[in-house]
């Protein structure tokens, strides 16, 4: 685990540097996917969470979930594309612990991902330092996170 | 694109109602000019938000009273609407969309606010996004994106029938609906004396403003009416009202207004319902045939707690067993949605 900016990530996952998202390879091709400590922060606290049924095949930046915080509901973009193999149920029985433990809380596994859906992800120590960094600063000068 | 496209429908029919923002968020694309929308619907009916059970809602009631029932796709639980209600919506583009849920509301509900006390009411922010006047809340709002938009909506009301809304209330018993009743009529008020064409004008130009955009009277445009249209459709598929699929039911919450609420749930054999008036346990009842005098005892404990699982727990822990049992059975009544 590394900390950056006040914030504890895992060195070890990739990350959707777009939309806070974490993405864990489980295999060549299948993956599990949460929010980041970030997203999971200007999310809100989440309420409700909904899945797709599994078998549906999700394009990069189709929904994977769809998300309620604070009555407002939005779509959990996907980072990369693949069939829906599981859903976390257990987030639906309790959405908050999206806020309490992301990186603990996966929602979403995939199948079927192609190796070169991970080139857009930020991978590495040295690269999740730098980016996530950035992220925390363009977020605190907008005012959605405290200093 | 520096307008602020405004779209007044007037009186719409329920089901234009609510695909109109639906559709107007729906055709937006990255760069497209913000769109303010007014309607009014002519017939009354029951909204629901978009993860709330259809069994919230008392369907043989509805279809005694002649209302329809309506998903929507953002938050909140079921609201009785009518033509007492003028609904705006500001609806943009993804893209441009202030970044968080907090400053989303914070931004694009502040000219709403603004637009009131421009005409004299007294209009603040409450919790996460209530807008309240004299401690009372005065409109409804909700949010959410649909395709590359994001809207925010929000009603105000001029008249409300709160007999009405707990009537289409799916509840427990009817001493919940008293209660109910009871903490509308104390939290929500009305705006009879705002007239409605003023706010309109008011609302106009204090998103204007606020966007620093020129206000410029519209019209649907023919992919908007298409989009439209695919929601109207949409609203009105059997499978869409059904809903997504959500957990079981964990006891029956009914929200007022930030911080105000009433909860009923059960656990391990005990029953508490709780009301709760911003954030403090005000009234409490635990049923439990077992307890043998202690059900009295562990209600008294409750009130004048705050709503909170770590002051809950201080409060009960002297109760060893049922009061652990009184905690969970209140547990989930504690995320207030």
């Amino acid at each position: 685990m590394i900390t950056v900016a006040g914030y504890t990530l895992d060195e070890g996952l990739h990350y959707d540097p777009d939309n806070n998202l974490w993405v864990e390879r489980i295999s060549a091709d299948a993956v599990r996917i949460g929010f980041d400590p970030l997203g999971a922060e200007t999310t809100g606290d989440v309420v409700a969470v909904s899945f797709p049924a599994t078998g549906t095949a999700i394009e990069v930046g189709g929904p994977l979930a769809t998300i309620e915080a604070a009555k407002f509901v939005g779509p959990m973009p996907s980072p990369v594309s693949g069939v829906v193999s599981a859903v976390n149920d257990d987030v639906a029985l309790a959405p908050g612990t999206v806020n309490t433990d992301p990186l603990g809380t996966w929602l979403v596994t995939l199948d079927g991902v192609p190796a070169g859906d991970f080139d857009r992800l930020v991978s590495g120590e040295d690269a999740i330092r730098e980016w996530f960094g950035e992220a925390v600063d363009r977020f605190r000068e907008q005012g959605v996170i405290a200093e | 694109m520096t307008a602020l496209r405004v779209i007044d429908t007037g009186e719409v029919g329920a089901l234009r109602s609510q695909a109109l923002w639906h559709g107007l968020a729906q055709a937006m694309t990255p760069g497209a000019d913000p769109v303010l929308s007014f309607c009014r619907p002519a017939d009354p009916y029951v909204g629901i938000g978009y993860h709330r059970r259809l069994d919230e809602v008392d369907r043989a009631a509805c279809a005694r009273l002649g209302l329809p029932v309506l998903r929507r796709q953002i938050g909140g639980g079921p609201v009785y609407l009518d033509s007492d209600q003028l609904f705006f919506q500001l609806s943009l583009p993804a893209s441009s969309a202030p970044a968080g849920v907090g400053r989303i509301y914070d931004e694009l509900l502040g000219p709403a606010i603004t637009a009131l006390r421009e005409l004299g009411v007294e209009a603040e922010m409450a919790g996460a996004n209530d807008i309240v006047a004299g401690g009372r809340k005065i409109s409804g709002t909700g949010a959410g994106q649909i395709g590359d938009g994001v809207v925010v909506v929000g009603n105000v009301m001029f008249a409300f029938p709160f007999e009405r809304m707990a009537e289409v209330l799916q509840l427990p018993d009817e001493s919940m609906r008293a209660d109910c009743l009871d903490l509308m009529r104390s939290h929500l008020g009305t705006l009879p004396h705002v007239d409605e064409s003023a706010l309109k004008e008011s609302l106009a130009r204090a998103y204007g403003a606020a966007l620093g955009r020129t206000v410029q009277p519209d019209r649907l445009r023919p992919d908007e009416e298409t989009a439209v249209g695919r929601w109207e459709t949409r609203l009105n598929d059997p499978d869409w009202l059904t809903g997504p699929t959500l957990p079981p039911a964990r006891g029956r919450q009914v929200k007022i207004r930030a911080g105000t609420f009433i909860y009923d749930g059960a656990a391990e054999g005990v029953s508490v319902r709780v009301r709760v008036e911003d954030g403090t346990i005000r009234a409490a009842r635990v049923t439990d045939p077992s307890m043998n005098g202690s059900a009295q005892r562990l209600a008294e404990a409750l009130l004048g707690a705050s709503a909170r699982h770590a002051e809950l727990a201080e409060r009960l822990d002297g109760f060893e067993h049922d009061g652990e049992r009184v905690l969970s059975a209140l547990t989930p009544g504690l995320v207030v949605r």
